[in-house]
């Protein structure tokens, strides 16, 4: 399974050179290739068909427009594609909704001094996210896997989880932090 | 003001951020803050390539789904049915119109001897320059080659203009059906010319392969040709 991974990121990037030298057929092979993934992606985070169609053709217009930025050494074709897929989803669910939640929930920035367990420290060798996972609390777990799968905010999580947003906020910076910490370690 | 201390406070603090961006629990205003930072902060950009590695796991759980089938038709009208737009002209090294003017095929080489003064059209003495012109059969573009023995010193000259922000171009040697050998990325701005290692000089010679590769900037990750190959050519055909 590996190998065949291997083999089809491989072939993404390649296509994605290909795109970035404006070659139509590629970026067609690419389509091909990685619509169905992406079209996942804005069906799970959108919720609605229609939405999910529209930001899928937006999706394949930045790849077109943007291919010459793929960099290999920033992380593999398909987590660059899927970046992509999820930043635009997440931006039409945010746009989408009403300007007094985004007010109540923009918040301060990250202060995680806050938190004892500050003491990143880079390494390159990292472990499973799942392994890390399994770490956290379930209910945090949950929350910060719903937050990427779902692309809820934490004014949504607070709601689905019945805590103050301010608590949830707490919960997945601190579960962040663990994170990172375990997959450095 | 940099204290280590801060330092390390400062990085956490950018380590949270990226993790909430990579997550998406960030709402729009602070979304924005981070994707404008993202354009200019290299350092910054790693910490969120990193996230989004570590949690590509995740994406896992999107089911996946074939979009209606006339989508594609749709993406492709919305792309190439519109004027084309204007690209900005810069220096060949990051003029997108060049890249795209160049076709993918090996290109046809025409390679001459430039002999110093005296001793034009004669055989080459050791230290004359070696010179090759790399073009491609369907575009006005071509790279002319200056290899200078001894200084070790190559140059490539694009001789009609064009390229790609954030690419970079590696030249590579190829020698028979072996694998490609990196010779040198070239900078992206600046006259074209690269300096080859001094082990590698006694190997440009009759009969070897030029080629010359898109990378991702700063060069191939692996070692070897990633991109595609834009023009190539054989010293001495």
């Amino acid at each position: 399974m590996a190998a065949n991974d291997d083999r089809d990121e491989a072939e993404v990037a390649r296509l994605i050179a290909r795109v970035a030298l404006a070659d139509r057929k590629a970026f067609a092979a690419l389509y091909q290739r990685t619509s169905r993934k992406l079209f996942g992606v804005c069906l799970r985070m959108l919720q609605d068909r229609a939405d999910a169609e529209e930001a899928v053709q937006e999706i394949f217009i930045k790849v077109w427009n943007n291919a010459g930025a793929y960099r290999a050494d920033m992380g593999r074709p398909m987590t660059w594609l899927f970046a992509i897929a999820r930043n635009h989803a997440l931006d039409m669910r945010r746009r989408r909704r009403q300007a007094s939640v985004e007010l109540d929930e923009a918040g301060e920035i990250a202060d995680p001094q806050a938190g004892p367990e500050e003491t990143a420290v880079m390494t390159s060798e990292g472990r499973r996210i799942e392994d890390c996972m399994q770490q956290l609390e379930k209910d945090r777990a949950d929350a910060v896997r719903s937050a990427y799968v779902e692309g809820l905010s934490y004014l949504e999580l607070a709601g689905l989880h019945g805590v103050p947003l301010n608590t949830m906020r707490t919960w997945l910076r601190r579960s962040l932090i663990k994170l990172r910490e375990c997959m450095d370690r | 003001m940099t204290t280590p201390e801060n330092k390390r406070s400062d990085r956490s603090r950018d380590e949270v951020l990226a993790g909430e961006y990579v997550l998406g629990v960030l709402p729009l205003p602070d979304r924005l803050r981070v994707e404008h930072r993202l354009r200019t902060d290299k350092a910054f950009q790693e910490i969120v390539a990193r996230w989004q590695e570590n949690l590509a796991s995740f994406n896992d759980d999107y089911a996946a789904e074939a979009p209606p089938s006339w989508l594609y038709a749709s993406v492709e009208k919305k792309l190439f049915n519109t004027a084309a737009a204007d690209q900005p002209k810069g220096l060949i090294w990051s003029s997108l119109a060049f890249w795209r003017g160049l076709t993918l095929v090996t290109m046809s080489a025409a390679i001459f001897f430039a002999a110093s003064a005296g001793g034009l059209f004669h055989k080459p003495a050791a230290t004359a320059p070696l010179v090759a012109t790399m073009g491609s059969a369907n575009s006005s573009i071509s790279l002319v080659t200056l290899f200078d023995r001894q200084t070790g010193r190559l140059k490539v000259t694009p001789v009609a203009a064009g390229a790609e922000k954030s690419k970079s171009l590696e030249l590579w040697l190829i020698e028979g059906d072996s694998a490609p050998v990196p010779l040198g990325v070239f900078p992206d701005a600046g006259d074209g010319s690269i300096v080859i290692p001094p082990d590698m000089r006694n190997r440009l010679k009759d009969g070897v392969t030029l080629a010359v590769s898109l990378e991702p900037f700063g060069g191939s990750p692996t070692g070897k040709p990633t991109g595609p190959v834009v023009a190539s050519g054989k010293i001495g055909a």
